[in-house]
């Protein structure tokens, strides 16, 4: 099978999105046979190429980080430019991939739900969408934290090379939380909001603005 | 139908036109019908003031977090993201409005709607048990409503979707979505659950 990943992040190959994309790969490419290629929408010539190189693509996962509770502008730009593609004969395969830095999963699922109508509206077969909560920090937390996230990624990279599917246990597995739980979230205030805000302050301060982290700029 | 709303305060009120083109016109004279409505003074008397998307040069977010960390709560891009960041954090009420393309809120829409981060601090608070950023303009962003310019397939699983993200939106910001209709809807309904309180 040939994967075309189409990375939905404003951060291009630095971003999570693509992080998690190598990692899937990782595990789809160990199957013989498949191969792959990598597209930005934030680049120049995107959405309007966004149109060529679906129409080409036998199967196709659209990543992106969560933006005010939904796809970025530029995704959103790319979708509006699919519509004279809906309903197409031979549209490929699709599967989604949203991270975003809340640890809680619920936070993606209305633009989970919002996907899985648009592969409908364009007559692809929609194959799931892999949420990741907590995205912000993984390419720099210890090793320790991540190695099972990691672990599932390349595993359901490895379950759509060999199957065609995602496995739902592993979905669900990498979402992380739905919500956090009262013991959680004292835990997350005692011992992960601190010294995150701690480290906000510190970027603030070497900035020279730890003062105006307050300000309303546009209050009349 | 009767106004809802006889004596009270004026409000405030941003249309935000996500409009991305006003061929056709209908979106466009349904929002301008609205806004005659909530100005008269029957319906409320209201501060009705209507922004153009498509008249603006909003640039996309790129995820940089210069708005919370380098020149907090502006936009470092230069661009006119400012001019509705000043338009909703001094209302009452903000009406985000868009034909929907795809299923969803236009791109244009969804390039002011992530520059929302500008005014949310970058702090992070556990608030009703769930993890979000405060809103940098006191305790609450203005109320909110969606208004909807359905395509021949929208149904209501389709607004729904919508609602659920603007539900999540407006809990992102502190505030209540106050109602998600359709230009198929009467101008008197929509300033009637504005004016509901």
């Amino acid at each position: 099978m040939r994967l075309t990943l189409i990375n939905g992040s404003p951060r291009r190959g630095r971003s999570n999105t693509e992080f998690l994309f190598k990692l899937f790969l990782e595990g789809f490419e160990s199957i013989e046979g498949n191969s792959s290629e990598i597209h930005y929408i934030y680049s120049k010539d995107w959405p309007e190429r966004g149109v060529e190189v679906f129409s080409a693509a036998e199967c196709v996962l659209l990543g992106f980080p969560l933006y005010a509770d939904a796809m970025p502008s530029k995704v959103m730009a790319l979708f509006e430019s699919l519509k004279p593609l809906c309903g197409r004969e031979g549209n490929p395969d699709i599967l989604f991939q949203v991270q975003s830095g809340f640890p809680e999963a619920f936070h993606s699922r209305p633009v989970e739900r919002y996907l899985a109508r648009l592969a409908g509206k364009l007559g692809c077969r929609h194959i799931g969408t892999l949420i990741k909560g907590g995205g912000e920090g993984i390419q720099v937390m210890p090793e320790k934290f991540t190695r099972t996230l990691f672990e599932n990624f390349r595993a359901l990279g490895r379950c759509l090379g060999e199957s065609g599917e995602l496995d739902r246990a592993l979905l669900k597995e990498v979402a992380g939380p739905e919500r956090i739980s009262l013991v959680g979230r004292m835990k997350l205030r005692i011992f992960v909001a601190p010294p995150v805000n701690r480290h906000f302050n510190a970027v603030l301060k070497k900035n020279g603005v730890f003062d105006q982290r307050f300000t309303r700029p546009h209050q009349a | 139908m009767a106004p809802y709303f006889v004596t009270g305060k004026a409000m405030k009120i941003t249309i935000i036109n996500g409009n991305p083109s006003n061929a056709g016109g209908g979106f466009d004279a349904f929002l301008e019908r609205t806004a005659g409505v909530l100005r008269s003074p029957d319906w409320g008397g209201h501060l009705v003031r209507e922004i153009k998307l498509r008249e603006l040069n909003i640039k996309p977010c790129v995820g940089c977090f210069g708005c919370w960390f380098k020149t907090p709560g502006l936009c470092v891009h230069k661009d006119d993201s400012a001019v509705t960041s000043k338009a909703v954090v001094n209302s009452d009420f903000v009406i985000h409005a868009s034909p929907m393309i795809m299923g969803f809120t236009s791109a244009l829409m969804r390039r002011a709607a992530e520059k929302v981060i500008a005014d949310l601090l970058p702090y992070f608070h556990i608030i009703k048990g769930e993890v979000r950023h405060k809103w940098r303009y006191g305790s609450r962003a203005p109320a909110m409503g969606v208004l909807l310019g359905k395509e021949d397939d929208s149904d209501e699983e389709d607004l729904d979707i919508v609602r659920e993200v603007y539900r999540q939106l407006a809990l992102e910001t502190q505030t209540e979505l106050r109602f998600v209709l359709d230009s198929n809807s009467s101008v008197h309904q929509v300033a009637n659950a504005i004016n509901a309180d």
